[in-house]
């Protein structure tokens, strides 16, 4: 009994722990890329041959679908970015519109080039759809307000270039070029943005490419973002322009999660399952070993429910120890692991485990628990309650 | 209490019963039209040579088996078919049963053995071990109260058994060859305090036996051959 205590504990406190790391990492992940790719990303125009998007109505609530996308022409870019923002403004959850120009330079310093994408932006509305300001780690935003030709690097350019705040760079673009100051370095922890991305304001982006209007692209924040794809249909079915939420952008690295979490979860449940049976057979050749005192009690009036309530106690009482146990080994493994040191850098930017604090995963393995242990008293329990005192009385005489 | 108003009236009816069971593929036919009738303050004997179904008849009265037809009446009470809850509340609280073996619970005290039938009666711990105490005193057995049962002798382990079946002042009590295992002074002893049981509490007694010299003494013998009562 006390090993399958044990398996209890141990369940309880590995499940919790594994799940505070995946959903950690995910959670982590999702704010990444909504810090620096926003919630939603409005594009490319597209005509409605067929109208595609459809406004339906369940149970009242109106849902919006996006049907068929094989009849739609599309237009690259934004041709009237003012409108669209008026539009997007009126939408009571969006909370930051950044209109970007992006386009491929390549930076030039004495000795070094490096192919960048560059995004041309205005820095106070593109802090309100992004977290830029939070991964500058060098330099500052009042350098890149301050300095028309300044430019945001990522830290991964940096350092191939060795560059740093206040160096002059070269920016030669599909039209011009231009001698830029670096204002900031950033680091967003994905790998790809922090190696090829830089920020330069959006007059000398379009200078760049000689493109003086359209083309652009927008970039949302909205309050509640795990709406983004209900928002992005309403957008796309109000604006005509193709509106991708992070959810449908980002959709490989979050099945990616999702598989994590759900495979760490049927791992570790099969420490429980494992002392469910500990406890099933424990209890079995419980019953067998007392089936002639179980006898005894039923001749003088306990009740089956009696019985069975004995071994149901037993397995409550355990059950009960165990979860109390796997939630403080759980709790204190949980603070453990995020103070265990691990730089992660690729798709997010972490010098430590990441573990998110969600009480679900606490009922979740309590649940879990709470089936196997119940199953494996319940069966035994029941077999106990149908001996027959009679029986066993003329057996054992 | 069943029939304790009225005293000359058969507390216990039997009629006709029937029984048989399966010891793996033989059928035995246990019982074969059993009828009698015992009165409180009654101790009854039932003799009869091994596999005559005394023991099995004992079961049925003791509502811990099911005849296959017949009734069994207490008081006026059919209980041979109720349910399993009538039954089991009157196994605690109108039926006591004292085994050959005594089946006392052996992780158990004798005071706790005995307070068994009160803890499921619901009385109070502290409660039922001062009567189950005072039981065992009135048995002998003041001085062991604290003993397990499997420390006791095969004598004492029998009185705690019989206490036990007393405890809760049942209207019939059961005793299936209380003295069997026991020695000549032990079992005069036993029935001594059966006796003083049916004859102090209003209780009608009824034992199986094979001690001639026991059932001698009991107010009424029933003799039994091929599961019938061949002689009253």
């Amino acid at each position: 009994m006390l090993m399958s205590l044990s398996g209890i504990i141990f369940g309880v406190s590995f499940f919790v722990i594994t799940q505070a790391q995946t959903s950690g990492f995910q959670e982590y992940f999702i704010k990444t890329i909504l810090g620096t790719n926003g919630a939603i990303r409005i594009s490319d125009r597209f005509q409605d041959m067929e109208g595609t998007v459809r406004k339906l109505s369940q149970n009242g609530n109106n849902i919006y679908k996006f049907q068929d996308r094989e009849s739609t022409k599309y237009v690259e870019g934004i041709d009237y970015p003012d409108k669209i923002r008026n539009a997007l403004a009126a939408i009571p959850s969006v909370n930051g519109i950044s209109e970007i120009f992006e386009d491929n330079a390549i930076l030039l310093t004495k000795s070094k080039r490096q192919s960048i994408q560059f995004h041309g932006i205005k820095i106070l509305n593109h802090l309100l759809a992004s977290d830029l300001k939070a991964q500058i780690v060098q330099g500052s935003i009042s350098n890149f307000l301050s300095d028309k030709m300044g430019i945001i690097i990522g830290n991964r350019i940096a350092e191939r270039l060795n560059l740093k705040v206040n160096d002059r760079v070269n920016i030669v673009g599909k039209l011009e070029n231009f001698q830029l100051r670096v204002s900031g370095i950033f680091e967003s922890g994905i790998s790809d943005i922090d190696k090829k991305r830089c920020y330069i304001s959006l007059p000398t982006a379009r200078s760049l490419s000689g493109k003086r209007f359209g083309g652009s692209i927008f970039q949302v924040g909205i309050t509640a973002p795990e709406k983004a794809p209900q928002i992005a249909a309403q957008i796309q079915g109000t604006i005509s322009h193709r509106a991708v939420s992070w959810q449908e952008r980002e959709k490989v690295w979050l099945d990616v999660f999702k598989a994590l979490r759900i495979s760490s979860a049927i791992t570790v449940s099969s420490i429980l399952l494992l002392s469910g049976l500990g406890m099933f057979n424990v209890f079995a050749i419980m019953v067998i070993e007392k089936t002639r005192d179980i006898s005894i009690l039923r001749s003088i009036g306990f009740t089956r429910a009696d019985i069975s309530s004995v071994f149901l106690w037993q397995g409550v009482i355990v059950l009960f120890l165990g979860i109390i146990g796997g939630i403080i080994c759980g709790v204190l493994g949980t603070y453990i692991v995020s103070k265990i040191p691990m730089k992660i850098r690729g798709i997010l930017k972490s010098d430590s485990f990441v573990v998110n604090w969600d009480y679900t995963h606490y009922i979740w393995a309590i649940l879990i628990a709470s089936v196997f242990v119940g199953l494996a008293t319940w069966i035994p329990a029941r077999r106990a309650a149908k001996i027959e005192p009679a029986k066993i009385i003329r057996e054992t005489l | 209490m069943i029939n304790e108003n009225y005293p000359d009236q058969p507390l216990l009816r039997v009629q006709n019963l029937e029984h048989s069971f399966a010891i793996g593929e033989e059928n035995i036919h246990a019982l074969r039209g059993v009828s009698f009738e015992a009165k409180i303050r009654e101790v009854t004997a039932i003799v009869g040579p091994s596999g005559c179904g005394k023991s099995t008849l004992l079961y049925l009265l003791g509502l811990l088996d099911r005849p296959d037809a017949g009734e069994i009446m207490f008081g006026n009470k059919s209980v041979s078919q109720a349910s399993d809850q009538v039954r089991t509340e009157l196994r605690n609280k109108n039926l006591g049963f004292v085994f050959q073996f005594h089946f006392l619970i052996k992780e158990l005290t004798a005071c706790e053995n005995v307070s068994m039938p009160l803890f499921k009666a619901g009385i109070e711990r502290k409660e039922a071990h001062k009567r189950a105490r005072s039981v065992l005193e009135k048995l002998g057995l003041g001085d062991k109260t604290e003993r397990f049962a499997n420390k006791l002798s095969g004598g004492e382990q029998q009185r705690v058994a019989i206490a036990r079946a007393m405890i809760n002042s049942p209207s019939l009590l059961l005793a299936d060859e209380p003295t069997g295992n026991l020695d000549s002074e032990n079992s005069k002893k036993v029935f001594q305090l059966l006796l003083r049981f049916a004859r102090e509490e209003n209780t009608a007694v009824i034992l199986v036996t094979h001690n001639p010299e026991i059932a001698d003494k009991c107010d009424r013998i029933l003799r039994m051959k091929d599961g019938q009562i061949v002689r009253n």
